[in-house]
């Protein structure tokens, strides 16, 4: 038998985020989905390699002619366009740096 | 109960069921589950749901719904039979009430009273295979 311990615990707002997270691990591990020891979050490095661009649209074009031009080399390649505070990031990303993996 | 009583909830309800809400987290350890229990300004948002990966929402998060009654296969002469085998048969793990939002319409409370909210927080909505007493409990009787 199991004694009782002192109180129940109570989640406030500010508490809720860390105590869900911890309860995803716990759950992860008590149901062997995910290994003890794989991180909370696994995000894999990255980099825009491109220009800036002024205006979303003129983004988008650049993105798909600039990774079709270096696809035809023969490195994977995705489109990209990233905004950051007022500056338009456009280009691509080699893929093999695409962040597929989220392990939670 | 009077007809203008609210109706009774279920504290161990899966999310698509009436009135479902989130009143706890499911803390603890992995061994040792606890839930630990929702301030009524703690609200569980869409971005931490859909970030569960592979997880029940059931694993991480205890939900209350509507107790749909004779339709469930817990519900035996009127009264919750889950309820109260966890209240005979589990032991308390707390000394005192949870301060729990569900309590004033919880059937377990209504029903049992006190008892069953002293070993509430060890229970966990998908009982994984395997798990002792709780998994023992959880099954009705035939």
């Amino acid at each position: 038998m199991l004694e009782p311990s002192a109180k129940a615990t109570l989640v406030s707002v500010r508490d809720l985020p860390k105590v869900v997270d911890d309860a995803v691990k716990a759950a992860n591990k008590r149901l062997g989905t995910v290994p003890d020891t794989a991180p909370a979050i696994n995000i894999k490095k990255w980099e825009i390699y491109g220009r800036i661009a002024r205006d979303l649209a003129q983004a988008g074009k650049f993105a798909d002619a600039v990774s079709a031009e270096v696809a035809k080399s023969g490195i994977a390649v995705s489109p990209a366009t990233l905004i950051i505070d007022k500056h338009i990031w456009c280009g691509f990303i080699e893929r093999p740096n695409i962040p597929v993996d989220r392990n939670f | 109960m009077s007809r203008s009583d609210p109706p009774l909830m279920c504290p161990s309800a899966q999310p698509d069921m009436e009135d479902a809400r989130i009143f706890g987290v499911v803390a603890g350890t992995a061994e040792q589950p606890r839930l630990a229990y929702l301030k009524q300004s703690a609200v569980v948002t869409d971005e931490m749901l859909e970030n569960l990966g592979d997880l029940e929402p059931t694993q991480v998060f205890r939900y209350a719904a509507r107790c749909e009654e004779s339709k469930c296969a817990q519900f035996d002469k009127g009264c919750c039979s889950l309820g109260k085998r966890i209240a005979d048969l589990l032991p308390a793990v707390t000394e005192s009430l949870p301060s729990c939002q569900i309590r004033p319409t919880c059937r377990w409370y209504v029903e049992i009273g006190g008892a069953a909210c002293l070993r509430c927080p060890q229970v966990v909505t998908r009982v994984p295979q395997g798990q002792g007493e709780l998994a023992k409990v959880a099954l009705p009787r035939t």
